[in-house]
């Protein structure tokens, strides 16, 4: 099959290959070379302020992407399933609490989390507990907590609430996938199941890896800009008074803007008209799901699997932190 | 896309990367601490694609387990879009219209620490805006009362007629930017947008954030000043 395949694609259009990369080659240095003519054109605030906000989310995000590219790529090639299923718990049912207590051991951004999931499902982990995983990481990691810790000053209880809450979201949902999401769940395996992941070379996983994610990641940058650029704050902060409305917008807003776990307490900091409970929705929803995310995952698991998926983590998140707000803030 | 391709994307990435890392490039975008982690990430891409093009795995491009038959998603495409936007627009750092944007919106409260005195001296006090609106906003402003201030940004206005002196402050990257500014009283000749300048004066008494008026400056000089590399806080 890995014979047979390349060459009926080379045999189809072997014509339309080379054009393809002249076309790119051509493209790019058009725009090399034409960036005198093009600037004044748009040279235009609203446009200025979208490209600086796209290009910054997209240039904070690549080296965690690239780190969580490599990670992946040495489990997928050097970690076999024997070895892996030693380290993970047999029953998922356990399983899934003990990935939600590894995430503290991955201080990356949320970029990092969906290929390093990706690849633990490759090598035979099952799905629910990989997915747990992939919503403990950026959360409950050390990077994050004290990041937390310092946008809050004298707040201890916002640490351990925002910890206590993302556990919970990631364990439950987990368990929830288990329970009842066992079709789902079938369906990620089949689709992650990629068998040449183990003949590939590491640079070749890397690379692989690296082209699947890249693209999902630069849309979900596109639309977390336009919504950071074309939404004004003040639309947010006039439903800050309502206790439901407030929580509500946050955990909304926290979808739209996708920004990266380690930098969005300071940004939650500033909702001062918000309950403190609305801030920690925005807290735990962001790094378990955000546009960007979704857009990734849509990647790499399938567009039928993000549409169930995407809600179901954000209820599990908003109702977990309301939950724990309610209890320790 | 085909495996030369696939490589050119990665490579222009790279380079992108590379280029905004080992000049000031990337200080519009992220923070400085962000420089070796973002020359690793060219220098690692750039092998990466140079590895593409020297050793083509046949076996390796094929299928993706996927059956429209694409070896990679045509979302990858998009993975060129940040570099041209650099290279063609070369979009500045957060300025005005960002902070004239945001500028209803919460600062940051003042540290919890103890608030110090103003070091003694007898020019002027270099202090930083956001700074300059907490101390007006705690204790009635007693740590900056009477003293001789200069703040250092840019110029931002509002549709009052008023100007700013501003900046803006960054955690993580500008996605997360949030701006402070004070507004300058007592001159009139308001520099140009996004100018910067350094303003000196004294604190208007009564005035702070969340007050009844806007934390302001009453200007008795007003110099231009060159935009740092850094402009974020």
């Amino acid at each position: 099959m890995s014979t047979k395949a390349p060459e009926r694609a080379a045999a189809e259009k072997p014509g339309f290959q080379l054009g393809q990369t002249e076309i790119v080659a051509i493209v790019l240095l058009v725009v090399l070379l034409s960036q005198r003519w093009l600037l004044p054109l748009l040279d235009h605030d609203l446009f200025n302020t979208w490209g600086t906000i796209f290009v910054a989310i997209v240039v904070q995000s690549a080296p965690f992407l690239l780190g969580g590219v490599l990670l992946s790529a040495l489990i997928s090639t050097f970690l076999s399933e024997k070895a892996l299923s030693k380290i993970v718990p047999k029953s998922p049912a356990l399983g899934v609490p003990v990935a939600g207590l590894a995430g503290i051991g991955l201080p990356g951004c949320e970029c990092a989390a969906v290929p390093v999931t990706n690849s633990l499902i490759r090598r035979g982990v099952a799905p629910a507990v990989a997915l747990t995983f992939m919503l403990a990481a950026p959360a409950v990691n050390p990077a994050v907590l004290v990041s937390t810790a310092v946008a809050f000053p004298g707040q201890p209880m916002m640490v351990l609430a925002r910890f206590m809450a993302s556990m919970i979201t990631a364990v439950a949902v987990g368990w929830l996938m288990l329970a009842r999401g066992k079709l789902l769940l079938e369906r990620l395996t089949n689709l992650g199941r990629d068998q040449h992941a183990h003949e590939r070379s590491f640079l070749g996983n890397v690379s692989h890896d690296f082209l699947h994610a890249s693209g999902f990641l630069v849309l979900g940058a596109m639309l977390a800009a336009a919504v950071n650029t074309f939404v004004p704050r003040s639309v947010v902060n006039t439903v800050a008074g309502q206790a439901v409305l407030g929580i509500l917008t946050l955990a909304l807003f926290a979808f739209i803007v996708a920004l990266c776990s380690e930098s969005d307490a300071f940004v939650a900091a500033s909702f001062t008209a918000f309950s403190d409970t609305a801030k920690l929705v925005f807290l735990v929803v962001g790094p378990a799901m955000d546009i960007k995310l979704a857009s990734m995952e849509a990647g790499h698991f399938g567009m039928g699997f993000a549409l169930r998926f995407v809600p179901l983590v954000i209820i599990t998140a908003v109702a977990s932190a309301v939950g724990i707000g309610w209890w320790l803030l | 896309m085909t495996r030369t391709t696939q490589a050119l994307v990665v490579g222009f990435l790279g380079a992108v990367l590379l280029r905004l890392a080992l000049g000031d490039g990337y200080l519009r975008y992220v923070t400085d601490w962000m420089k070796w982690p973002l020359i690793v990430t060219g220098v690692v891409l750039l092998g990466l694609t140079a590895w593409m093009l020297l050793r083509p795995e046949p076996g390796d491009e094929g299928e993706d387990d996927h059956e429209h038959g694409h070896k990679v998603p045509a979302m990858t495409w998009l993975a060129i879009v940040p570099g041209v936007i650099v290279f063609v627009a070369s979009p500045p750092s957060l300025g005005a219209y960002l902070a004239e944007r945001r500028a209803g919106d919460p600062v940051a409260a003042a540290p919890d620490a103890e608030i110090l005195p103003l070091p003694a001296s007898d020019g002027p006090v270099d202090v930083e805006v956001a700074e300059f609106m907490w101390r007006a906003g705690v204790e009635d402003g007693s740590t900056i009362k009477g003293r001789d201030i200069r703040l250092t940004g840019f110029v931002s206005t509002d549709e009052k007629g008023n100007w700013y002196v501003t900046r803006i402050a960054i955690a993580c990257c500008a996605a997360d930017a949030s701006a402070s500014r004070v507004r300058v009283e007592d001159y009139d000749d308001a520099p140009e947008r996004d100018a910067w300048v350094a303003v000196t004066g004294r604190w208007v008494e009564g005035t702070a954030p969340g007050g009844k008026s806007e934390t302001a400056i009453e200007a008795t000089s007003v110099e231009p000043r060159e935009a740092p590399a850094n402009t974020y806080q």
